[in-house]
């Protein structure tokens, strides 16, 4: 087991984090572990708890969670959040590690290929050729390659 | 017994509760052949204003001197039927109480002409028993109003202070050569909301203290002996080199707690920057924290462990002064290592303010405590976080370790002076966590503080106070009455074995002039002398041998073969007898109880008498362990069934059939079953 020194650890994260206005604080958080309790993707996986990326989050164990894949087993559901007795805004929180994340190029494969596919096709599935010659037969209009607006969208932030 | 002997039998219908199964006419009428009684009636509705009122007629009219009640149970009813005989001028010992609602109506319900039977031996039983009572009175003792307080600590001091001010005189012993106590060495109380010197609380109470006229105060004192009981201690004081003898009729101890010093663990004792709580407090007190940059504080070192519970004070202590460190100055990282954190009240929002101004929280397993680690001179402290399953190394410049505590040194000493006793923990131990609190076994001796157990200062404050109501009660009243339930020695008989007098849980019994002397005022009555006596010399009053031996005796008189002997002790075993009546619960008809004060009473003289006389099985039941209304009663108890199995097995009797329980006043299923299971093993049923 790998043994980590508090002294790497970033307390100016933990500040950083708590200094937005939409999350609030985060220390009040007693480890009671509602969140887990709750969460539907702890129930079918156990590596995702959300109670660890709290704790880890309070320790101020940034490069962990950051690089590490834990947050983006997330589904998004916002149980652990609406369960949360500290009102912890566990959700929102994740959501914006996800984003720290993806900003420093820390996507998963499985994320990064879905977000070179906007670029390219402005689609996550392909619709080609003969996509749309079934949908004329159905009477469907054909769907147009959208890349040139998803990239827009994308770009924006 | 040259008086003429006329008892009157009372027996109760309580509505239907008894009458509805007990056939009382045919009691009443049976009890009218019993020899000596002189009267037996019938009443509707016995602990009525009306009744209670015909029948101290019928005692004056029928010139009564023995009084028989039948009915409910002497644990809820006998102070009211004592008061009554008294009033119609018959000493309240010849008074005898049978319970046959709990015992007999309440249990009995399936077999009427059984219950009315048993109901006829307990009658018997309680008519025999009568007979031989002997008129006793009340003792009573002078109490006047000087309280001895021990230790001069916030609780001794609050103790004191309230003794005083109800114009009482105290007599405050300090060993220290300050008032004040643990508070002395601690920086500040109570740090979110207000936030309070140490020294300036002390030097608040102090002041009231000192200039109270009622108070004196002995600084740099030692107790050198607590000699006598409430209303007539002799204490002898050793201060500032000399002696000084003076009376008390209450005593209050307040000696407080230390630290349990954690020597050998952690690195403490062999690197200074390893320290306890109170010596942090010693630093913060004295502006000496000095240039620290990464405390860890380390919670729960040598409490919430095989040997010592939870010190219930710790969590709340390393949250202060982590916050105490933080406000010193901001930078300073501050790392609570912890295994659970219990913080209610108050507490709960220091611990919020903690949290938020940047105190990290680590939680370790129970069975994987941090490690102090030293390398290159640098100290550092590996933790395991079980909620990240991560270890991590800490470093740090300052380790604090929480350490649980422990009676004060002084405990041990008073233990021996006051004839009181202490836990596994050190502390001393109250007469009971929820009946007495405060109290010690002992009339007359109150407890407060941290000497009872870990406090913060409000509690510590508001025992003080409590202590102080206990022992002006006595104080108040100018007197102490205690039931005349006593040990009676006599010592034409006595060879001075001196048995009575070591075995005695009070010291109730002194040795004087190569005799044992009952101080009647310490004396309980449990009887656990008289039952040990090599020469049947002691008697106790209102249960003697030949009382309880009549009662086998009538018990046995008929058909001893179905019936099962059963001695109860009065507080918690006849408490789980009620509890089965009480619940209804259901068990055979053969037992015939007999209440004793304590299971220590049970001679294995009465056993043999039961077994003699054809019993078909004996029950000893008593208090619970480790509890007992007479300190070690039932302990002795046990002991001597054990030597009674062996006598019986020798005598040719079946061993076997001496039975023993142990039941709380709450437990009646307990006795319930087990009259169930006797009857079975017994081949009974």
């Amino acid at each position: 087991m790998r043994t980590f020194s508090l002294r790497d650890l970033d307390s100016d994260f933990v500040d950083e984090i708590e200094s937005l206005d939409f999350i609030g604080t985060f220390r009040d958080c007693y480890a009671c572990g509602t969140c887990t309790g709750g969460c539907p993707v702890h129930r079918v996986n156990n590596d995702y708890d959300p109670l660890r990326i709290m704790r880890m989050l309070v320790l101020g164990l940034r490069e962990e969670l950051l690089k590490g894949e834990m947050i983006w087993l997330c589904s998004d559901c916002y149980t652990c959040q609406e369960n949360c007795p500290m009102e912890v805004k566990i959700t929102d929180i994740i959501n914006h590690l996800k984003n720290l994340a993806t900003h420093e190029d820390n996507t998963p494969l499985g994320v990064s290929t879905q977000k070179k596919l906007l670029m390219d096709q402005g689609k996550i599935y392909i619709i080609d050729e003969f996509d749309n010659k079934k949908r004329a037969k159905a009477g469907l209009p054909s769907l147009p390659e959208m890349a040139e607006e998803a990239r827009k969208l994308l770009n924006k932030r | 017994m040259n008086e003429n002997i006329r008892v009157g039998v009372f027996v109760c219908d309580c509505g239907s509760n008894i009458a509805g199964i007990v056939n009382v006419p045919e009691v009443v009428e049976y009890t009218k052949g019993l020899k000596h009684v002189a009267f037996a009636d019938e009443g509707k509705w016995s602990c009525s204003v009306d009744y209670l009122a015909k029948m101290k007629e019928l005692i004056k009219e029928n010139d009564l001197n023995r009084v028989v009640i039948a009915s409910c149970t002497p644990r809820t009813h006998e102070p009211l039927f004592k008061r009554t005989v008294k009033e119609a001028g018959v000493n309240p010992y010849l008074l005898e109480f049978v319970s046959i609602r709990e015992q007999v109506s309440w249990v009995h319900r399936a077999d009427p002409s059984k219950a009315t039977e048993k109901v006829k031996d307990l009658v018997r039983m309680g008519v025999a028993k009568a007979v031989l009572l002997e008129e006793g009175e009340e003792i009573r003792l002078s109490v006047k109003t000087d309280c001895l307080v021990i230790g001069g600590g916030m609780a001794g001091m609050t103790a004191a202070l309230n003794i005083a001010d109800q114009g009482f005189h105290a007599i405050l012993v300090e060993k220290e050569s300050r008032l004040g106590g643990l508070l002395n060495r601690l920086s500040v109380v109570c740090h979110d909301h207000v936030k309070l010197e140490a020294a300036e609380i002390v030097k608040a109470k102090v002041a009231l203290v000192e200039s109270h006229q009622n108070i004196k105060v002995y600084t740099n004192a030692e107790i050198e002996a607590v000699e006598g009981y409430i209303g007539n201690y002799k204490v002898t004081l050793k201060a500032n080199g000399s002696n000084e003898t003076f009376d008390a009729s209450t005593v209050i101890v307040a000696t407080g707690m230390q630290e349990i010093e954690p020597v050998g663990q952690f690195q403490y004792g062999s690197d200074p920057r390893v320290v306890t709580q109170v010596q942090l407090e010693g630093l913060l007190r004295g502006d000496e924290v000095g240039q620290v940059k990464d405390v860890v504080i380390v919670n729960c070192v040598n409490s919430k462990n095989e040997s010592r519970g939870c010190c219930t004070i710790g969590c709340s202590v390393s949250v202060k002064n982590a916050l105490a460190l933080k406000m010193l100055n901001k930078d300073i990282r501050v790392d609570i290592l912890y295994r659970d954190l219990s913080m209610v009240r108050e507490e709960g929002s220091d611990l919020e303010t903690a949290k938020r101004a940047g105190v990290k929280f680590i939680r370790f397993p129970d069975d994987r405590y941090p490690e102090v680690t030293k390398e290159d001179g640098n100290l550092g402290v590996r933790v395991y976080d079980i909620l990240l399953g991560k270890e991590f190394t800490l470093p740090s410049d300052l380790v604090v370790l929480t350490t649980g505590f422990k009676g004060d040194d002084t405990c041990e000493a008073i233990k021996g002076h006051l004839k009181v006793s202490t836990n596994p923990d050190g502390f001393f131990q109250e007469a009971h966590i929820k009946l007495g609190p405060l109290d010690f076994p002992s009339d007359g001796i109150s407890l407060c503080g941290c000497a009872r157990s870990p406090k913060n200062l409000k509690d510590s404050c508001e025992e003080g106070a409590g202590a102080a109501m206990r022992a002006s009660i006595p104080m108040k009243r100018g007197y102490l009455e205690a039931e005349g339930i006593v040990a009676d020695i006599d010592l034409d008989v006595c060879n001075s074995c001196g048995l009575c007098a070591k075995n005695c849980p009070y010291g109730a019994i002194k040795w004087e002039d190569e005799k044992p002397n009952v101080i009647k005022a310490l004396c309980k009555g449990c009887g656990l002398c008289a039952a040990d006596c090599p020469k049947n010399a002691i008697s106790i009053i209102h249960y003697s041998d030949e009382q309880i031996l009549a009662q086998v005796d009538a018990a046995l008189e008929e058909r001893p073969e179905e019936k099962i002997i059963g001695f109860v002790c009065h507080w918690c075993a006849l408490g789980g007898v009620d509890m089965a009546g009480v619940s209804r619960l259901q068990y055979p008809t053969n037992a015939r109880l007999i209440r004793v004060m304590c299971s220590a009473r049970v001679a294995i003289k009465f056993i043999e008498r039961a077994f003699e006389l054809g019993a078909a099985g004996v029950l000893v039941a008593g208090c619970e362990f480790p509890t007992c209304h007479y300190i070690t009663g039932n302990y002795a108890a046990e002991e001597r069934i054990k030597r009674a199995k062996k006598r019986l097995a020798r005598k040719g009797y079946d061993p076997e059939k001496l039975w023993n329980v142990w039941c709380s006043a709450a437990d009646g299923p307990k006795f319930a079953n087990t009259m169930r299971d006797m009857v079975k093993e017994l081949g009974l049923e």
